[in-house]
């Protein structure tokens, strides 16, 4: 048995409003009555009989907020309004058999208005989720350690690479959407070369974007800069790491004896988390730990060998001394 | 006039024309596009779609002016810019038409 309701998901980019009508109006004629859509584009109907109703979609943000006086041209001219959607106000009228299908456009100019407005009005989200992965990524670190070291750390990580995420899913569907538009406009006016350059201005932008994330994120995980600094005073021995910008291991070898300790210090630590460990040569590590603060760590050797001490930073400024006593 | 008016309106769609021609005196939206249906039998029924948009744009471009709001309707009338705008419009026409003429 079926219900009196009926929900269906469908996703139509801006020049693809015509489908959109065409669509509802089939729905129509096949006993189900178009009622609302909701967020991300499911379509609600009811079971009615059939009729023959054409459907139209406009764009007009100033109409949304003149609600009264905008809905009053429409019904003024016979188009019932039915509800709004995404920036969009949805309109139908009952049609004739065999008539010409009627518009709430007169002319191509104003169509293409329309289609501006709309197009235009998608543009801003996906600057504002470029805008967002980029603060994010620049201040991890210094909003990860306010929110509490290590778990705050994490917190704007994620966070990034979920507006990263939903900025790559907008930008392809923005795509779509732009190139639907391209040949829609060449479509109706012919000659398009004026707006060519408006299309290449957009996407030079997008890939800026892309390329300044690309950027960011290539400083935050790739890029190292430090020195190291060899400390051997007769009875202490180590060395100093200063980094600038530490992503990478630092690997010391030494021949150690049992009784000898070794000391990290950190004593400078600005941004981003360390890994300290101490293996012996081709055993597990058998001193590992995170450090996502100023400190001291050690750890006492139990058995003659030769070890590998390692410092590995992530997105690190800092200092960072090791003794061995 | 700046150029940004001049390259939108000078030519100018039938339907701005139309508007900027019954806005001599005030009127709104509908009451333009029955008056258009009746200039012209019928033949040119403007579109909601249309007159909401063009109108908007021509306030903002300050061709027309909000005059008051009367049963949710909004009257406009034309602006001195607006009448400006028109003439060179009906200029272009009418030489159009003399040359329609003439060549005929």
């Amino acid at each position: 048995m079926m219900g009196n309701n009926k929900t269906v998901f469908k996703f139509f980019t801006i020049p693809q409003y015509q489908q959109e009508e065409d669509y509802l109006s089939a729905m129509n004629e096949k006993g189900w009555r178009f009622t609302r859509v909701t967020f991300p584009g499911f379509y609600h109907f009811e079971k009615s009989e059939p009729e023959r109703f054409a459907y139209r979609l406009d764009y007009n943000q100033e109409g949304i907020r003149n609600k009264a006086e905008y809905v009053q041209m429409f019904s003024d001219c016979g188009w019932e309004y039915i509800c709004d959607f995404a920036g969009y106000s949805y309109f139908r009228k009952e049609g004739v058999v065999g008539e010409e299908r009627e518009e709430i456009f007169c002319d191509n100019a104003s169509r293409l208005d329309m289609m501006k407005r709309a197009y235009r009005g998608k543009i801003i989200p996906v600057i504002l989720l470029f805008a967002l992965v980029i603060i994010s990524q620049l201040f991890m670190n210094t909003l990860g350690n306010a929110l509490g070291g290590y778990s705050g750390f994490i917190a704007m990580e994620i966070l990034s690479f979920i507006f990263l995420g939903l900025a790559i899913v907008y930008l392809v569907f923005f795509s779509i959407t732009t190139a639907h538009y391209y040949k829609y406009e060449k479509q109706i006016s012919g000659d398009s070369s004026g707006f060519r350059l408006n299309y290449a201005g957009v996407f030079v932008l997008i890939v800026a974007m892309i390329a300044i994330i690309g950027v960011v994120f290539w400083f935050t995980y790739r890029w190292s800069s430090y020195t190291t600094t060899e400390i051997d005073n007769g009875y202490v021995n180590g060395y100093v790491v200063e980094a600038k910008m530490l992503n990478t291991s630092v690997i010391k070898e030494y021949d150690l004896k049992k009784g000898d300790s070794i000391e990290f210090h950190i004593v400078e630590l600005k941004r981003g988390h360390l890994q300290l460990s101490v293996t012996e040569n081709g055993k597990a590590p058998v001193f590992f730990c995170d450090v996502y603060n100023w400190g001291y760590h050690a750890y006492t050797i139990q058995n003659d060998g030769h070890y590998l001490i390692e410092i590995t930073g992530k997105s690190v400024t800092g200092g960072i001394e090791v003794t061995i006593e | 006039m700046d150029a940004h008016i001049k390259k939108v309106y000078v030519p100018m769609t039938e339907t701005s024309f139309y508007i900027l021609l019954c806005l001599r005196e005030p009127n709104h939206g509908y009451g333009i596009v029955q008056m258009v249906k009746e200039m012209t039998e019928g033949d040119i029924v403007l579109a909601p779609g249309t007159m909401y948009g063009s109108l908007s744009k021509m306030e903002k471009d300050g061709l027309i002016r909000f005059v008051r709001e009367e049963e949710k309707r909004k009257i406009y009338s034309i602006t001195d810019l607006g009448s400006e705008v028109i003439n060179l419009e009906m200029k272009r026409i009418e030489r159009l038409y003399r040359n329609m003429k003439e060549m005929r």
